[in-house]
């Protein structure tokens, strides 16, 4: 960053922008031909929980991801840092379908015209990830018999990922610290509302502590909450010790992190006219990450980082 | 020298992660519930029911065309393939009041549809062999090797058949029809009434009634 000057900061931040604006403005064009809310409207609470399981459990270990490109962190020196980082859970093959049971269950919750009769409950399909040309079904059993078989909904995107985008700043260089941001101002998407994405963390690099050692090593957390219209608040955190060295171009670093995260979700069941509201956790609380930092005056960044789910994390970084 | 260890260090604790790179399953895969001998014994029941609508056929059926389709608004939907035959299964192919062997076979991957009484639908696939008697009721009795499948949503099952007659008019009689779902392994037998005989382990458990479409006894104990 010193050495592109005031001109290369100038730069370096209307091209922060304009991938911004690029990230936000492919997503919701993205979304808006498949609302989501819109989806969940048709189901009730128990649907809405499996279909949306793989994003429900693994959105909040996405947004874990990419907090740090480096442990190497100044004493000496403000700097400022802007970065752009995708993220990304991979799921197992298997979470693009689901199948929910519920035995012994009044099938007239399900099909008014069964209203008092006992039965088994299978509910399959798609998940949120799954076939979006295939509708889900809940079918109703008694005496082991099909008794009614009613359509649900498609999956809304056909994916193995729940990704996941950030704009990020940093600024730190005294005494070990840095400070970051994750930041997207309210922005209104079409048929989702305002989007609201918040985090912050605080690095300390431990050389003064720990002398000698032939790595950098840093400790940190960071805090992050995202909100979606009425529909969606998740919030993550993550407590982390990461070490790194530095090979002339390229910085190695892997790192250890305690995390949790919850995902809150809220509609109405337009059948019933009934407000759904639900929240779950996430389903990691440890990771160990591995990634490289390639500086070539902007820094590329990659990273993979294994825990109960496997999570992928890429950037662009100027400056710190 | 530390470079190379530290470097070497970081590519193993990478090669690592890599090769584990595999999430745990996040969306519920729920078993479907285990089925009590009644929910099997009513699932057989449905199959004594088709075996008993559609291998008439073998003595009833007189049209030229090698497919039958079962009428709008009947019990059974859907359509079979016929083959007769004088001499046998390996015999020349007769028409169907000449023949002394029949085949009948489900159409298609779904089969037969059945609409129970409460209105699911249940899809049978069958091939069905018969040897023809003639006489004052006509009669065919099912091969050793006939059978099908039954598909009732979540739950499968298969099921074969040997020593059952059925008549131009009247009930089967005869059996066994052997239904396994999985949870359990029934014997059908039929008696000449419109009630069949459901059995466990040698141990009648239910009557399926072919008229009401439904169980008619309680399970044993």
């Amino acid at each position: 960053m010193q050495r592109q000057g005031m001109l290369g900061k100038v730069a370096c931040l209307m091209l922060s922008v304009i991938v911004l604006v690029f990230v936000v403005g492919a997503g919701s064009s993205a979304l808006a031909g498949d609302d989501l809310e819109g989806l969940l409207q048709q189901v009730g609470q128990e649907y809405a929980i499996a279909y949306s399981s793989p994003f429900l459990y693994a959105f909040g270990p996405a947004m874990n991801s990419g907090l740090y490109h480096t442990a190497d962190i100044p004493h000496t020196g403000l700097q400022l840092g802007i970065s752009i980082k995708g993220m990304a859970t991979q799921i197992d093959d298997g979470d693009q379908t689901f199948q929910r049971v519920m035995s012994d269950v009044d099938l007239g919750l399900f099909d008014s015209g069964f209203a008092g009769q006992t039965g088994t409950i299978i509910m399959s399909g798609p998940t949120i990830f799954g076939d979006t040309g295939t509708d889900g079904t809940i079918t109703g059993y008694i005496n082991g018999l099909p008794v009614f078989s009613n359509p649900t909904i498609p999956g809304l995107v056909d994916t193995k990922f729940v990704p996941m985008a950030a704009p990020e700043l940093s600024l730190g260089g005294l005494g070990g610290f840095k400070v970051t941001a994750r930041w997207v101002p309210d922005t209104d998407i079409q048929d989702y509302g305002k989007i609201k994405y918040l985090g912050y963390g605080i690095q300390w690099n431990t050389s003064t502590l720990l002398k000698n050692l032939p790595v950098d090593v840093m400790v940190g957390f960071s805090k992050q909450k995202l909100e979606i219209g009425s529909l969606m608040e998740t919030n993550a955190s993550s407590y982390f010790v990461a070490a790194s060295r530095s090979f002339s171009l390229l910085t190695l670093y892997g790192g250890f992190a305690m995390e949790d995260s919850d995902m809150s979700i809220s509609y109405t069941f337009e059948d019933l006219g009934e407000s759904i509201s639900f929240k779950v956790d996430g389903v990691q609380d440890s990771r160990l990450t591995f990634g490289a930092t390639l500086n070539l005056g902007i820094k590329l960044n990659a990273e993979v980082a294994s825990g109960d789910v496997t999570t992928f994390a890429g950037g662009i970084v100027f400056g710190m | 020298m530390m470079k190379k260890i530290s470097l070497i260090l970081f590519l193993g604790i990478g090669l690592g992660l890599f090769s584990g790179c595999q999430s745990d399953a996040l969306a519920p895969h729920d078993a479907a519930p285990a089925l009590t001998e009644q929910d099997s014994a009513n699932q057989a029941g449905f199959v004594a029911f088709a075996v008993a609508q559609v291998g008439p056929l073998a003595v009833t059926y007189d049209q030229k065309s090698e497919v039958y389709t079962f009428p709008v608004g009947s019990e059974v939907q859907g359509s079979v393939e016929l083959d007769f035959r004088t001499g046998g299964a390996q015999g020349a192919p007769s028409t169907p009041s000449a023949a002394d062997y029949a085949a009948i076979s489900t159409m298609g991957d779904d089969g037969l549809t059945i609409e129970s009484p409460l209105g699911g639908m249940i899809h049978l696939t069958a091939n069905l062999m018969a040897s023809i008697s003639r006489g004052t009721n006509d009669s065919a009795t099912l091969l050793a090797g006939s059978g099908g499948t039954l598909d009732a949503g979540a739950y499968t099952a298969s099921f074969t058949m040997s020593d059952l007659t059925v008549f131009e008019s009247g009930y089967p009689t005869g059996g066994p029809i052997v239904f396994d779902n999985g949870y359990h392994t029934l014997e059908l037998n039929f008696n000449g009434t419109h009630l069949v005989s459901i059995s466990l382990d040698g141990d009648v458990i239910n009557n399926f009634d072919l008229d009401s479409m439904g169980l008619q006894t309680k399970p044993r104990d």
